[in-house]
């Protein structure tokens, strides 16, 4: 179901095509600022969600044993964050409206696995960290494409970076038996499912 | 005798020059040195497709490319994006140089943008109604947006947050009701509309809040209120 919905809602030939027909008269520099200002607004909603995902879980698992793991994950997702804070500015890029929503619903999420117990709550890590990959491995497919690979060489650095550091946070959950939670395939499902809906609200909003 | 040019002679004329090409120009290049010089002509026939005409002749092209514009509402739409451009510039000189900075940079580059207006007074209430017309209302919005995101850009704004929005909507709140108050002032060089616009970006500055930066003497939203009858006025009149 959730693949389903995501190759309807991903499915870039459709989107190119929907973006052609409105947009005969704009230049291609314009085209490039307006998905470089798009591309920003989803990761620093997304690393703010991820931030308060962690958050969320160290509340509830902070004094067991997979504390100190969460925790080095956490710093990690500060470390971004703290990133795409300073690449709003620079790029004149608008931040989504919704980060209010963005930051209650990453700590509900996160507090609600780690109550579930320590393997759900690593796998959500591990659905979260999954759809953060496959997002930012489209993101660099349209830098590649669209950007210039000069100026904005900064920008598709940190993104490369930074999807090798989810792809780890990935491994990690996985290390952690995440795949003895209860009801995983379904509550990997639901999580991705919420995640690609997240991306595709504040691409927009 | 050969100095006769046979059809077969490539070597004499170099067809690869640059000289003979034609440079192709963009539409959009097009389209703003019309709408540039039609700037010229809005003092007498108002914001409208007459003035765009006459900027097409001023221009010496044909009149067939009247068809790439649709509305009066191009050349407002042209010009504030100009003034906002040329705002930028200016504080971009203003912060380099040193002289100015944070909000004393913000004010004057308000000041010095309601300035690139002033020549136009006389008929930018014409420009205001039909920017509050639904087919135009979306372009004026997104000008007046982009104009409060520069200069906040300007002045070195650094917001992530729900702060970013409301820094901006705050801005071209007071931007408009500092254009709406020039609407209907008397004054030489337009100095009260700087003088308000001045007040009003000071208390916003102190009190920092939505509720207060609200315009609090009577006085102004008096002038506020003749303002808007003269938008108002132009939009309900039949021409």
């Amino acid at each position: 179901m959730s693949r389903f919905l995501s190759k309807v809602i991903f499915r870039s030939e459709s989107r190119r095509f929907l973006s052609s027909l409105a947009t005969f008269d704009v230049k291609p520099e314009q085209k490039t600022r307006e998905l470089i200002d798009k591309i920003i607004r989803v990761d620093q909603a997304g690393e703010l969600a991820a931030d308060r995902i962690y958050a969320g879980q160290m509340a509830v698992l902070g004094h067991t044993d997979v504390g100190p793991t969460i925790q080095h994950m956490w710093d990690e997702e500060k470390a971004h964050l703290a990133k795409f804070n300073e690449l709003i500015p620079k790029y004149k890029a608008r931040p989504s409206a919704l980060l209010p929503i963005a930051n209650i619903a990453g700590y509900a999420l996160g507090a609600g696995t780690a109550l579930l117990g320590k393997e759900a709550a690593m796998a959500c890590t591990v659905a979260v960290e999954a759809v953060i990959g496959e997002h930012y491995n489209n993101q660099l497919r349209d830098l590649m494409e669209h950007a210039d690979q000069t100026k904005d060489k900064d920008l598709i650095e940190t993104i490369r970076k930074f999807r090798d550091d989810e792809s780890q946070h990935h491994d990690t959950g996985l290390a952690n038996n995440a795949e003895q939670a209860p009801f995983y395939r379904n509550l990997t499902s639901v999580i991705k499912l919420g995640c690609r809906l997240g991306i595709y609200l504040t691409e927009r909003i | 005798m050969h100095q006769t040019k046979s059809s077969y002679d490539t070597k004499k004329t170099d067809r690869t020059s640059d000289v003979n090409e034609i440079p192709i120009q963009r539409e959009s290049d097009i389209r703003d040195n019309i709408l540039s010089e039609s700037l010229k002509h809005v003092t007498d026939k108002g914001w409208t497709m007459e003035a765009i005409r006459a900027g097409v002749r001023a221009s010496n092209q044909p009149t067939t490319v009247e068809g790439l514009f649709s509305n009066g509402y191009d050349l407002v739409d042209y010009f504030m994006r100009d003034a906002n451009a040329k705002m930028a510039t200016y504080m971009s000189e203003k912060a380099k140089s040193g002289e100015k900075q944070g909000s004393r940079l913000l004010i004057d580059a308000l000041k010095y943008r309601i300035g690139l207006v002033v020549p136009y007074a006389n008929t930018w209430d014409q420009a205001l109604a039909q920017g509050a017309l639904p087919q135009n209302a979306m372009r004026g919005w997104k000008n007046i947006l982009d104009l409060s995101s520069d200069a906040w850009h300007g002045a070195g704004d650094t917001s992530t947050d729900i702060n970013w929005y409301s820094k901006r909507l705050i801005l071209a709140a007071i931007y408009k009701s500092a254009e709406i108050y020039m609407l209907q002032d008397q004054s030489q060089d337009k100095i009260d509309t700087m003088n308000f616009l001045e007040r009003r970006l000071g208390d916003f500055q102190t009190l920092g809040s939505v509720r207060n930066s609200m315009s609090k003497s009577v006085s102004d939203a008096g002038q506020i209120a003749s303002g808007l009858f003269s938008v108002v006025r132009n939009l309900t009149s039949r021409r």
